[in-house]
């Protein structure tokens, strides 16, 4: 395995905030890797210093094994994709792909049929000569992904880079960045706020809160088996239960939720069940844990719905539910049964 | 085609004077036709002793092609208005830039600041440089003093020299607005896109900067330009023979010689060239482009 980006205990500290807080990451070669985390936590700040607009307060960033430190962004092996693209509007489709070329003084010729390689790769053949301002969003973003490839560098760093398009453009623009890594090979480190954009994409997701990397791994792994509390609650929508540990079960507002754990008896423990891994019904057998509820609130999302639905005076889980039938969609008021298996709720060690 | 072109402008003028003949139009015509049609008028009549005579005649025009002195006096005026143009574009645009990319705080008053002799009269700034490059001046006594020369230098003030600096001294900040105007409003992280695809601060500057705020620089060369082709004020105080410029010589026409039809002509010859220019200048660049800049 070749490692082509390396964070070693990387801080950025602006004035009294810290923004990227002891980053450290291994990004293989060839791989997609993203960084997934919500807005403000340092994502942007951590690809900046990658490219070199800023330097670590501490650490040090290797490309390809070599140290960054001091190594100008000019002189980086890595190009980015930003997140407002930063298109030249004074130059052609065609003279912004060939930018990258034209500063390296490459010979006209080549120029030429790269940056026409590189646009017939994001499917902008017959565009070349179109002022920017005349293009739509998503063929924006496809020149700014051209520009930043046709040097081919070691590492194209993608910030938030669909953010702006609407949704069936951002479904389709996703669906092509696989295509283009995949055809060009070269190691993506991609920037998101947008979990499911994440996880359909990577080859590994790291997840970062408040400028700390919590977990790396798999899109399964950090969505599955989320490391602690923060990575759980992030990633989709989860329900947090916590009280004392007795006999494998927890005494929680008064119902008595049944659980596997390895916890001793009587210590304080925390667990999270996502909502999709809840059962609803107007009976309910099978799952471990069953209880009675109400439905206080309903999000009717089309293909499926998320309800609220009250436990017991404290405690109000969301459930989602696919609307198999119409008879399956329940209103507020509706009294309904909840329940999971308890291999299904994950212990969070850490009561916080 | 050319009817429907004059039909067009008819309706265009039509348009303008119904709408009430706005204030711009008549301060359009008060301050810059009429006085041209005035001078245009004058440059076709004929003076004798201290009384114009409205005849027509083309003799003002001849004359200027005549006289020996009229040409030369001419192409040293626009070379001393091109140097003066790029000596403040080289003090102005490094300013601007600064101002615009490197400062964060206080922007604003540096930029007052920065156009200092904007706020200063045109006389002080001429007098002083009077007195720093005169024979008993400033510079002469640093010189001597600094034992580079032996007895003071007399060709700093009376110069073509002397002229150049002053009128860049007062001309400058009159280009710091509008080069600041175009730099601020780029957006910075080209210069960061530019970079990360491999281009020097150098490359950056010559394909990113420069292109995007050429429309402001074109607007600053013009703001300077025009109006020290037909400068006198400064050439007569400080330029000596040597620094003597066009504008002098129609002044000269007008007040000594008193022949206002041959001043009037040259002037006007002088109106047009530098009306060609400009032209010519704002379409290489574009004039919607010009205007955005603005
Ligand atoms: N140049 C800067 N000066 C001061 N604070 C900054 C600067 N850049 C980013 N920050 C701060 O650092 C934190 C992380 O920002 P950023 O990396 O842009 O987050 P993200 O991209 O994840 O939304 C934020 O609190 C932001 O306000
Ligand atoms: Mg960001």
């Amino acid at each position: 395995m070749v490692i082509d980006v390396e964070l070693r205990g990387v801080t950025k500290r602006f004035a009294d905030i810290v923004a990227v807080d002891n980053v450290s990451i291994q990004i293989l070669k060839g791989e997609f890797f993203s960084l997934l985390g919500p807005s403000g936590c340092g994502k942007t700040t951590t690809l900046r210093t990658i490219a070199g607009f800023e330097d670590p307060s501490e650490g040090e960033v290797f490309i390809s094994g070599q140290s960054m430190a001091g190594v100008p962004p000019f002189k980086r092996p890595t190009n980015m994709v930003f997140q407002h693209l930063a298109l030249f509007p004074h130059l052609s489709v065609e003279e912004n792909v060939a930018f990258g070329l034209k500063v390296k003084r490459l010979a006209k010729q080549e120029i030429r049929q790269r940056a026409s390689k590189f646009l017939e790769i994001v499917r902008l053949s017959g565009l070349e000569k179109r002022k920017i301002s005349q293009l739509s969003g998503g063929q924006q973003q496809r020149v700014a992904i051209a520009r930043a490839l046709v040097t081919e560098p070691t590492v194209l760093l993608l910030d938030e880079p669909l953010g702006p398009l609407d949704l069936r453009l951002r479904l389709e623009m996703q669906e092509e960045l696989k295509r283009i890594q995949r055809e060009v090979g070269t190691t993506f480190v991609y920037v998101t706020h947008d979990q499911t954009e994440a996880l359909s994409l990577s080859n590994r997701v790291a997840v970062m809160i408040s400028g700390r990397i919590e977990q790396v791994g798999t899109p399964l792994e950090v969505y599955e088996k989320p490391r602690n509390h923060s990575v759980a609650e992030f990633m989709g929508e989860t329900n947090m239960l916590g009280g004392r540990y007795l006999d494998g079960a927890v005494e929680i507002d008064g119902l008595s939720v049944r659980v596997t754990s390895q916890a001793s008896k009587g210590t304080d423990i925390i667990f999270s069940i996502r909502s999709e891994k809840i059962s609803i019904g107007k009976t309910l057998s099978g799952p471990d844990n069953v209880f009675k509820g109400t439905v206080r609130g309903v999000t009717y999302r089309g293909s499926d719905s998320v309800y609220d639905v009250q436990l017991s005076e404290r405690i109000i889980i969301k459930v989602r539910s696919t609307n198999l039938a119409l008879e399956s969609i329940y209103r507020v008021g509706d009294e309904v049964f909840v329940g999971w298996d308890i291999d299904k709720a994950l212990l969070i060690s850490s009561l916080r | 085609m050319r009817d429907k072109f004059l039909q067009f402008f008819r309706r265009k003028v039509q348009l303008r004077i119904f709408s009430g003949l706005s204030f711009s139009l008549s301060w359009f015509l008060l301050f810059l036709i009429v006085p041209t049609a005035v001078i245009f008028l004058y440059s076709f009549w004929r003076q004798e002793y201290i009384s114009i005579i409205p005849q027509f005649t083309i003799d003002n025009y001849a004359q200027f092609l005549a006289n020996p002195i009229h040409i030369p006096l001419f192409l040293r005026s626009l070379v001393i208005s091109a140097a003066v143009t790029m000596g403040s574009i080289g003090l102005a645009y490094p300013a601007a830039y600064f101002l615009a990319f490197r400062v964060r705080k206080y922007k604003i008053p540096l930029l007052l600041a920065l156009m200092g002799p904007f706020w200063t009269s045109y006389l002080l700034i001429v007098y002083a440089w009077k007195i720093i490059l005169g024979y008993d001046g400033i510079l002469n006594s640093l010189l001597l003093n600094l034992r580079l020369v032996e007895q003071p230098a007399d060709l700093l003030l009376y110069s073509p020299f002397a002229v150049i600096i002053t009128l860049i001294h007062i001309w400058s900040p009159w280009l710091v607005f509008p080069l600041y105007a175009s730099l601020e409003k780029m957006d910075k992280s080209l210069l960061e896109a530019a970079m990360d695809l491999g281009a020097t601060p150098t490359q950056a500057f010559l394909r990113v900067t420069l292109p995007l705020t050429w429309p402001g620089l074109v607007v600053a060369v013009l703001f300077v330009f025009i109006p020290t082709v037909g400068e006198f004020v400064t050439p007569a105080l400080v330029g000596g023979p040597q620094g003597y410029m066009y504008g002098n010589l129609i002044e000269n026409y007008f007040h000594l010689g008193f022949n206002w039809p041959l001043g009037s002509s040259l002037a006007f010859i002088m109106l047009a060239v530098v009306m060609v220019m400009t032209l010519l200048l704002l379409r290489a660049v574009g004039p919607d482009k010009v205007m955005e800049s603005l």
